[in-house]
């Protein structure tokens, strides 16, 4: 019995063809994140199309030894696919893995060994059915499947092939968003061990900065203590010790949000800023630092400065290696004045300027040209990241990041970053 | 004379921490003073009563640690008592080979720190007390004439008034009258006595102007 779907084939290979030329442009156009719907809506379209009951994508388990749905439309009061059944349907999963089709328009038609999957049909009310194995990166390791339930359904030769090519375009579509998934998480734990190392490297002013009000809130509450043990309480006292530990332990907390902000490992995550704001906390987590290594820091910020958006977290690890290397360049010099200076600027309604100034031992010039390249140091004990991870965030926020020289006098880095939040991540 | 009331000066950028520190000292009825920095501290004139200092390791301009030895170098020995953050072995060892009472970290435990302060105050009193006697016996020497001063720097070393007017070209009984001049001036109740007085002041060759 032929279906209206197989007639059509039949009759107007053209109406496939451009169902087929649709489904390209879409998914060539498409974002990543859209995969996920336009298959599901390619494989409602191709339930549509074929006159069958359910089409499901599965892809193989990553030993091989199963498929699993992972994509499925079916019409309303069909089963779901099964789902994954370790074991249970040895000679489909194998006969798949092996590149060939599996085919019935009854399950009699199915081998006599094949009782488990006949026995699963049978139950489930599935009459007819076609899985044909797809390829991606030269082997198998997705298939498509249709099946149909309130009738039989043959599957003429012609339109195997077909069927075989949208899968493809599917199962590639789904391995191209996981391989940009694997990178980009790739690149973010990345930026976060970066961005712990480098707090590892601050781990002692930090330790210095929390201690301060630690200190004054239990030398304050011990203070109180006594106030109230002696033989005249002196009750003035105690409040005001105990004005002084609350604005301690308030600072001691706003130390440690700061510190859990740009510790916790986050998704890139787009917000709203003040670029202004959001270095001037960079800058008081290393004042402590700062001051130990007596270099003074002066913030020289425009005002207006429009409103940035992007991830910033990132961007203020940027703006703390920055930091981290001017120490490092003005540890190494003597005889000048130790001091770095931070500009920010508007060069328009929409791009910000960030630059830093050291006073530091300087840049050599072929050091310049690569200062930004992963695992190029000019410390003896560098890892050679820092920078190279600041481009890749820059990068991403489609801004640009350049460092320049002056001779015995230090460097400047920079970087000049659009702050459209019309776009979305 | 009233001696002047022990007092402890604290020197810390913090200015809470100063305040804590401070609170804490009143409320065991001690005499306290803060100062953000070393150079604020450096213009105050020196402590006339036992005193002693708890200086933070770091800080903007002067470190604590560089003040200690300013101090030392002025030849202003205050006990010294430093409440650092994050201190390093090296930091520590450096602090107390310079002479520091103690090496806290922050936050500390107000006994200790009480406990610390007052052996450093206890130690500079003992200091001052000895600096006045070294000071007393000074005086007292100097008002030995230049022969009873030769007459003493040898019998401390054991002669016997014989022996020392040999030495000095006298007689006996002229060195037996600047012995008895000797001994009425500097005090000394014993031979004993005045030896121990000629340690404390060392050599008395120099002649007082």
């Amino acid at each position: 019995m032929d279906t209206p779907a197989c007639e059509m084939l039949e009759d107007t290979p053209s109406a496939f063809e451009s169902f087929l030329a649709d489904l390209y442009a879409t998914f060539g156009r498409g974002p990543d994140d859209a995969v996920p719907k336009y298959i599901q809506d390619g494989l409602q379209q191709l339930v549509e199309f074929l006159g069958v009951d359910r089409s499901t994508l599965l892809e193989f388990s990553s030993d091989q030894t199963n498929l699993h749905a992972i994509y499925s439309y079916a019409v309303p009061g069909i089963p779901p696919y099964p789902p994954q059944a370790v074991d249970r349907f040895s000679w489909f999963t194998n006969t798949i893995r092996s590149g060939k089709i599996v085919c019935f328009s009854r399950p009699d038609g199915l081998p006599p060994e094949v009782w488990a999957e006949k026995a699963s049909c049978r139950w489930a009310g599935c009459q007819s059915s076609l899985t044909i194995p797809l390829m991606v990166d030269g082997e198998v390791r997705y298939a498509i499947t249709f099946s149909a339930f309130r009738a039989e359904h043959t599957w003429p030769d012609k339109l195997i092939p077909r069927l075989r090519l949208v899968g493809e375009i599917f199962a590639n579509a789904i391995s191209r968003k996981r391989s940009t998934e694997t990178t980009h998480r790739l690149q973010q734990d990345l930026v976060h061990v970066t961005r712990v190392a480098m707090l590892g490297e601050l781990a002692a002013t930090l330790a210095h900065e929390l201690s301060r009000p630690l200190a004054a809130i239990l030398s304050n509450a011990q203070a109180a203590h006594r106030f109230l043990t002696i033989e005249s309480p002196q009750l003035g006292e105690v409040q005001e010790a105990l004005d002084d530990v609350m604005v301690d332990a308030r600072r001691a907390a706003e130390l440690l949000q700061r510190l859990r902000a740009l510790a916790k490992k986050t998704d890139s995550k787009r917000t709203v800023f003040d670029m202004n704001e959001m270095i001037r906390e960079v800058i008081h987590l290393v004042g402590g630092e700062a001051s130990a290594r007596e270099v003074s820091i002066t913030l020289q910020f425009q005002d207006d400065l429009p409103h940035m958006c992007g991830d910033r977290v990132q961007l203020q690890q940027v703006v703390l290696n920055f930091v981290l290397n001017a120490f490092e360049a003005i540890a190494e010099a003597s005889d000048r004045p130790r001091e770095i200076v931070v500009r920010t600027r508007r060069e328009s309604a929409e791009v910000i300027t960030v630059t830093m100034e050291d006073s530091g031992i300087g840049l050599k010039e072929d050091a310049l040209q690569h200062i930004f390249d992963p695992f190029f140091s000019t410390k003896a004990d560098g890892m050679g990241m820092g920078l190279a991870i600041s481009r890749s965030i820059i990068m991403t926020h489609h801004g640009r990041i350049w460092a320049t020289p002056h001779p015995g006098r230090g460097t400047t880095v920079s970087f000049s970053i659009p702050t459209d939040c019309k776009e979305t991540a | 004379m009233k001696a002047p009331e022990p007092i402890v000066l604290v020197v810390d950028d913090d200015d809470s921490l100063c305040r804590g520190v401070e609170r804490l000292l009143r409320s065991v009825a001690l005499n306290v003073e803060t100062f953000a920095s070393a150079q604020e501290f450096m213009r105050r004139p020196p402590p006339e009563g036992p005193a002693c200092l708890v200086l933070d390791m770091r800080m903007p301009g002067m470190s604590g640690l560089e003040l200690q030895q300013e101090l030392v170098a002025a030849g202003l020995g205050l006990p010294v008592i430093f409440l650092t953050g994050h201190g390093t072995v090296p930091m520590s060892v450096r602090a107390l080979k310079a002479g520091a009472i103690d090496f806290l970290q922050k936050p500390v435990e107000d006994q200790l720190l009480l406990d610390v302060i007052h052996q450093a105050l206890e130690r500079d009193r003992q200091a001052r007390v000895q600096e006045a006697e070294h000071m007393r016996l000074r005086r007292q020497a100097d008002t030995l004439t230049s022969r009873e001063r030769d007459v003493f720097g040898l019998v401390v070393t054991g002669l016997a008034n014989k022996e020392i007017a040999a030495v000095l070209g006298t007689s006996e009984k002229t060195v037996k009258i600047h012995r008895g001049r000797v001994m009425q001036k500097m005090q000394a109740s014993s031979l004993a006595h005045l030896v121990r007085m000629a340690d404390q002041l060392g050599p008395l060759t120099s002649k007082p102007t």
